[in-house]
């Protein structure tokens, strides 16, 4: 193969890799705020807190986040094995920011019930 | 929507108030119980609205499914099974003398719904432990347990 043939052929690997990366990070981002929109259904009432138990809220919570727990976290223990299986380092830093923007929502989440 | 964010220093948390969502400029008040307020007994004692029917909320239970919508609709903040409140106009009045009737609403809803009594405390006890500031008393799991049984058992219990 001729060298210059080869390089582009890198450079359309990467530019493709980079645009996937950017998919994944953005499609994260906008399920982390889904969550949080579906989440806050089972947040306390601010005027409730501490004076009220909770009843129904556990399950409608639950019913809410569990499947978008249960997608995301397909989505990204996947891609996170393909970045450690390919040795994709660079992909690993939107992998680790799109863990970050998850942690964030979740603290949001948690910091409301 | 209108989305506002605020930085509460008293608790040390990042407060985003989500309007619409979490109502946070309505009135909220606590009495016991609201006029015709009726006397129920199934193993335990409580009080219900008029009206109070196990067999309604089963279907319900059954019609929402794992429905996430359909179970804030019945049991969600304000939902239709969700006697301690009374919301009108973003106003809400909390009549902590429906607390038990909730509480067996939510049991017979998820019987109805398909899932197990066991997943139904997993879920309770879970999120009780994990995050709720509000974490429920004992009778939470007695009355929301009794709710469960009597929808197994097709008692309906009997009021006056």
């Amino acid at each position: 193969m001729e060298p210059d043939m080869s390089l582009t052929i890198a450079r359309n690997e990467v530019a493709s890799g980079s645009r996937w990366n950017l998919v994944l990070l953005t499609v994260n981002i906008l399920g982390a705020i889904i969550y949080v929109l579906a989440a806050s259904h089972g947040w306390v009432i601010p005027q409730e807190h501490g004076a009220v138990p909770v009843s129904g809220e556990p399950f409608v919570w639950a019913l809410f986040v569990i499947p978008i727990y249960a997608v995301f976290g397909l989505v990204n223990v996947s891609w996170g094995a393909y970045i450690l299986s390919k040795r994709r380092w660079r992909s690993g830093y939107f992998w680790l920011m799109a863990a970050a923007v998850w942690l964030i929502a979740i603290c949001v989440d948690f910091a409301h019930h | 929507m209108q989305t506002t964010f605020h930085y509460d220093c008293t608790s040390q948390h990042v407060r985003w108030h989500i309007q619409g969502l979490a109502p946070s400029n309505a009135t909220f008040t606590k009495k016991y119980l609201p006029p015709g307020a009726q006397s129920c007994s199934a193993i335990f004692n409580f009080h219900a609205p008029p009206g109070f029917d196990l067999n309604a909320i089963i279907a319900a239970g059954r019609a929402g499914g794992a429905n996430p919508f359909a179970a804030l609709r019945a049991v969600g903040h304000g939902g239709t099974f969700d006697f301690q409140r009374s919301v009108s106009g973003g106003n809400t009045t909390f009549y902590s003398g429906y607390t038990d009737a909730s509480n067996i609403a939510v049991g017979a809803y998820l019987y109805g719904a398909g899932f197990s009594n066991g997943q139904a405390s997993f879920i309770s006890n879970s999120f009780a432990d994990t995050m709720s500031s509000n974490a429920g008393s004992p009778q939470q799991s007695d009355y929301r347990n009794l709710g469960y049984d009597l929808a197994n058992a097709g008692w309906n219990p009997t009021c006056h």
